[in-house]
């Protein structure tokens, strides 16, 4: 194929796409519509997963440790816990450190303090933050196995629910893009058989003129990449600006559950280039599958 | 050249529109097929433009041969064919000039030879002035002298028109009949397949009848007995 059939085939795609003015805008609606609502679902799963991951980082396991514990015993403890990679800090706490937190040492309370000190009733501990949940049972009966840990306290209950909960959106998210997906594919390739029906007797002429079956549909293909293109510009204009308006709206909102969702929102400019990619490429690959794989489906050319 | 060598067509629903059908056909002759409604004689068009393959029999058309051909020849080999139909079969959103230039654009030709060939035909056909025209602004007779000039614009060597005059008034016939003859003086085989006898009458021409799949006559071959004729 010659350049210059190129150029004219790229400018007979863009004739198409306009002269198909209905038509391109239905499939520019559907696509966008799509790309709209998976962009929402994907940015609903961040936020979801952020909040329920500063919630996450609330959860403190305590390990008490025995008051005779020998200086061997914490190294060990402590080389164990540097080598999980699914803990975000730990923290040995002192039996003295741990008097004066819970103290909460002012001026007033320094001789309670003083006077606590040598019969210190409280315990060494570690403190450890996790930044993932997920093996936190096992890794609990492991801390109980060492020598010298007298107790662990950790929220298992609370982690459990949290992975499933991060769980359940991870697949869920998932499903709902995939449908979406699915239904955006179903849907042009529905409105491309409508437009090759409309353009049958033009594809009849190309054939019977000698065209080759690349040239008949190159316009198709240019037509969706360009449909495809152009609803991913706009979903993404679109979520970018709806989502900002959004923030904006709970900014001046005055309640508390709606200020804590606020105080852990991802800001849209974190992820623009991710959403745009994101749109470019599902857009690209739903118009040009919809129109070369379909089109060869319904022409047989 | 064509050559149609015992062809049988038994269409999908079982139509059995061709019956053991041969014929041949030299290089820049100018032939007629006739015959009644639903004899077969689009059905032997399609044939030609490789729309339809035969059941049955042989077809060989400018050294293809039709039942073998790749696939992926069929457009190159269409090429070679200019064809003119009873309806047009213009691009309405096209105007005259680029409905002519489409012909040439499907192929590799340059820019600058589209610049050239398009006009030259479009004075051939008497439609200079009409170039910037939609087809819904010209004739009936002028839309079908662009369908002609399309089918003429890549030079085949073989022009087909499947009742090209079916659509417009009688004297308009006779022009395009002329246009055809012309082109046909200049070596290019013509076979066009017409109801009109006044057409057939007024050409010189060697005339196929087509009857229920069969060819009833051909006016080259003299041996009529063969057709059931003392
Ligand atoms: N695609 C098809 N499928 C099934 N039957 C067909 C098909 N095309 C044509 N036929 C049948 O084949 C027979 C020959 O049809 P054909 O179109 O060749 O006739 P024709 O001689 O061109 O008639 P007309 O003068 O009316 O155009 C007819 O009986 C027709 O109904
Ligand atoms: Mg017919």
């Amino acid at each position: 194929m010659a350049m210059n059939s190129i150029g004219y085939l790229i400018r007979q795609g863009i004739r198409n796409t306009i002269n198909n003015g209905v038509m391109s805008l239905a499939s520019v609606g559907v696509l966008f519509s799509c790309l709209l609502l998976i962009g929402s679902s994907v940015l609903v799963s961040l936020n979801l997963n952020n909040i329920i991951s500063d919630i996450e980082h609330q959860n403190e396991i305590v390990v008490f440790l025995n008051d005779d514990i020998s200086e061997e015993q914490t190294d060990n403890i402590s080389e164990f816990l540097s080598n999980k990679d699914f803990i975000d800090v730990f923290e040995f706490i002192t039996k003295d450190e741990a008097l004066e937190k819970h103290i909460n040492i002012t001026g007033n309370n320094k001789s309670l303090f003083e006077s606590l000190k040598d019969d210190n009733p409280l315990p060494d501990t570690y403190n450890i933050v996790l930044s993932d949940l997920s093996e936190i049972e096992d890794f609990i009966e492991e801390l109980e196995n060492f020598d010298g840990v007298e107790k662990v306290n950790a929220p298992v209950e609370v982690a459990n629910m949290i992975v499933s909960i991060k769980h359940t959106i991870g697949i869920a998210g998932i499903v709902v893009v995939f449908v979406l997906l699915l239904v955006s594919l179903v849907i042009i390739s529905n409105t491309i058989k409508l437009t090759i029906y409309n353009r049958k007797k033009e594809i009849n002429i190309m054939k019977f003129v000698g065209a080759s079956d690349i040239f008949i549909k190159l316009p198709f293909v240019v037509e969706g990449i360009f449909i495809g293109l152009m609803s991913a510009v706009l979903s993404y204009l679109v979520l970018w600006q709806g989502y900002n308006y959004l923030i904006l709206k709970m900014s001046e909102v005055d309640l508390q559950w709606v200020s804590n969702i606020y105080n852990n929102i991802i800001l849209f400019k974190d992820y623009n280039l991710y959403i745009l990619a994101g749109f470019s490429v599902v857009g690209l690959f739903i118009g040009l599958l919809g129109s070369s794989f379909f089109v060869r489906k319904y022409l047989k050319v | 050249m064509i050559k149609f060598s015992h062809v049988t067509k038994i269409y999908k629903n079982n139509t059995r529109a061709l019956n053991d059908v041969t014929f041949s056909i030299d290089h820049g002759e100018f032939v007629f097929i006739v015959g009644s409604s639903g004899a077969g004689k689009s059905t032997i068009i399609k044939h030609i433009l490789r729309e339809e393959t035969a059941t049955n029999g042989s077809i060989f058309v400018n050294s293809y041969n039709l039942n073998k051909i790749r696939r992926r020849h069929i457009p190159k080999y269409r090429r070679s064919l200019g064809v003119v139909f009873q309806d047009f079969r213009l691009i309405p959103d096209m105007n005259v000039y680029d409905n002519i230039a489409f012909a040439l654009r499907v192929t590799n030709i340059k820019n600058s030879d589209i610049k050239r060939r398009v006009p030259y035909i479009l004075n051939l056909v008497g439609l200079t002035s009409k170039a910037r025209c939609f087809p819904s602004q010209i004739s009936g007779g002028e839309q079908q002298r662009v369908a002609l000039a399309r089918a003429l614009v890549n030079n085949p060597s073989i022009i087909i028109a499947d009742e090209p005059t079916g659509n417009i008034d009688p004297e308009l016939s006779f022009e395009i009949m002329d246009l055809l003859k012309e082109i046909n003086k200049c070596g290019t085989t013509v076979l066009v397949v017409t109801h009109e006898h006044d057409l057939v009458k007024k050409i010189k021409g060697r005339v196929i009848n087509i009857e229920n799949g069969q060819i009833f006559s051909d006016s080259k071959d003299q041996d009529w007995s063969k057709y059931g004729y003392e």
